[in-house]
């Protein structure tokens, strides 16, 4: 099975081969687009020696012999023009290119990562993780300083749990099968918070108020470690590239610095939004609103649960 | 206080009638949406090589809209590959590949893998030559159709014919080598 993702990963790359084929035109016939995957991906490759056991064929030990060959050819070209040339419209190309980006250059995969993370916060299926600090920084605290501690706690229980998903990547594939039950996991949470907004349903239940843990920044912290686990779709190119570090690589630490760039870039756009709870919360101009405003996002809510049920 | 002289129903249904509404138009205008995200669920799986699981994701993406081609083609492709070992994958992703063309008359890459699969696994040169076709009349610039339109056309004898695609492949990519061989070896010595 292995093998046909090897085949399906080869064939995304066509158009690099140029520089291999004109020095070895010969020998490369029949084996044209595997020896354009070990140019594009350095992971790839790890991938290929690591389940090569399962697949002694020819053309795999191949393209392990001309892997040294095609780094140094990736090499000669400049970063930047590597980056130009992906075609961002195909997740392949954009999560190979994370890939060599981390082999190459750490600074680069960290401000990436870290990009990527700030993108997939301003996604709708975040929608959840805002609503909840904005609520519980809105009602913990009276000033933006207050609030903007609160976020940070709620943003360092995000990057604690990243972390540790980079840190233990190997197991990170039985992760992503359990995944559809988060799904509906994030589903139900979706429904019960959008039609409590809505005000259709009431919630019966009172969640027992123990200070220390529904309150303060640990509350903060708690209530960002349990939102960590909503994995959204749009975040895994980026999760994947950081992940393959960990798995193929075998360096946990990389893995988990550059979870926790991505988790610092999530945390962003959640510093602002909770920056800003307090003066959402106290201002008379946006109390007029707010009913209307939290059923608008209550409907949204809704929308985001059929959603995520649709595509678990 | 205003009083609320809305009919009793919508009166007391309003934010269940709204609530409807939303989901309905929600899941017309953002289907496709759902079926890319679908696929790309389907993709991240297959990244992990749980092969089943993303064959199940983009079974499912092509459920909620065949008109989102991207589902098709990562479905086909796998059945495609394994089709070389099992007869009946190859059927598959005939069939698969069939559908997703009708089901998306304006993409050419699915019609273009039809005839890679015809042309590939099942040695069956005119129906690989017909998907070929289809594939360049949709899309005139995809060089890989019009190069197997013409290893197509030249096995079924017509070598005049593919030499005529070989020189459009190269006038889409000079530098396409193949087309370049193809046309030196079996063009008619004068």
């Amino acid at each position: 099975m292995q093998a046909a993702v090897f085949e399906r990963l080869a064939e995304r790359g066509v158009d690099e081969t140029i520089p291999i084929e004109q020095r070895h035109a010969r020998k490369l016939a029949g084996h044209y687009r595997q020896i354009v995957m070990v140019q594009r991906t350095g992971a790839v490759v790890r991938l290929h020696l690591r389940v090569r056991k399962f697949f002694p064929d020819q053309r795999l030990d191949f393209f392990v012999g001309y892997h040294r060959l095609t780094v140094s050819l990736k090499r000669q070209a400049s970063l930047a023009d590597n980056f130009r040339r992906v075609d961002y419209t195909n997740i392949y190309a954009v999560t190979d290119k994370l890939g060599d980006a981390i082999g190459d250059d750490l600074g680069l995969a960290i401000a990436l990562m870290i990009l990527g993370g700030v993108l997939s916060s301003l996604s709708p299926s975040s929608v959840p993780r805002m609503v909840a600090i904005v609520n519980f920084a809105g009602r913990e605290s009276k000033t933006v300083l207050h609030a903007a501690l609160l976020s940070l706690a709620f943003i360092a229980g995000i990057c604690v749990v990243y972390t540790s998903v980079g840190a233990l990547a190997g197991s990170f594939g039985q992760l992503l099968s359990v995944t559809g039950f988060l799904y509906y996991f994030t589903a139900a949470l979706c429904l019960l918070m959008g039609l409590s907004m809505i005000r259709l349903v009431e919630l019966p239940w009172k969640m027992p108020d123990i200070p220390i843990v529904s309150h303060g920044a640990t509350g903060a912290f708690l209530l960002g470690f349990g939102f960590a686990f909503l994995i959204a779709p749009d975040a895994m190119p980026f999760m994947i590239a950081a992940l393959a570090v960990t798995t193929f690589k075998g360096k946990a630490l990389l893995g988990a610095v550059l979870m926790l760039a991505f988790g610092i870039g999530h945390g962003v756009p959640v510093l602002f939004a909770g920056m800003l709870a307090p003066w959402y919360t106290n201002n008379p101009a946006v109390k007029k609103w707010q009913l209307t405003a939290e059923m608008g996002a209550g409907y949204v809510l809704v929308f985001l649960a059929m959603f995520f049920a649709v595509i678990a | 206080m205003k009083e609320d002289v809305r009919p009793y129903v919508i009166r007391t249904y309003d934010r269940w009638i709204i609530l409807v509404i939303v989901l309905v138009v929600g899941y017309i205008l953002f289907r496709p949406v759902f079926a890319f995200s679908a696929y790309y669920r389907g993709l991240s799986f297959e990244r992990m090589l749980s092969i089943g699981t993303a064959k199940h994701y983009y079974q499912r993406a092509i459920d909620i809209d065949a008109n989102v081609p991207e589902g098709w083609i990562a479905l086909g492709e796998l059945y495609m590959i394994d089709g070389r070992a099992s007869r009946g994958d190859h059927d598959r992703a005939i069939a698969t590949f069939t559908s997703g063309a009708a089901a998306n008359p304006k993409n050419g890459l699915l019609p273009f893998l039809l005839c890679r699969t015809y042309y590939e696994q099942g040695h069956d040169f005119a129906h690989a030559l017909a998907a070929c076709q289809n594939s360049v009349r949709i899309d005139p610039t995809d060089k890989f159709a019009w190069d197997y339109a013409a290893w197509s056309t030249l096995q079924l004898g017509n070598a005049k014919q593919a030499i005529g695609y070989w020189k459009i492949v190269l006038s889409l990519d000079p530098n396409y080598t193949t087309a370049r061989i193809a046309i030196k070896k079996y063009a008619p010595r004068t």
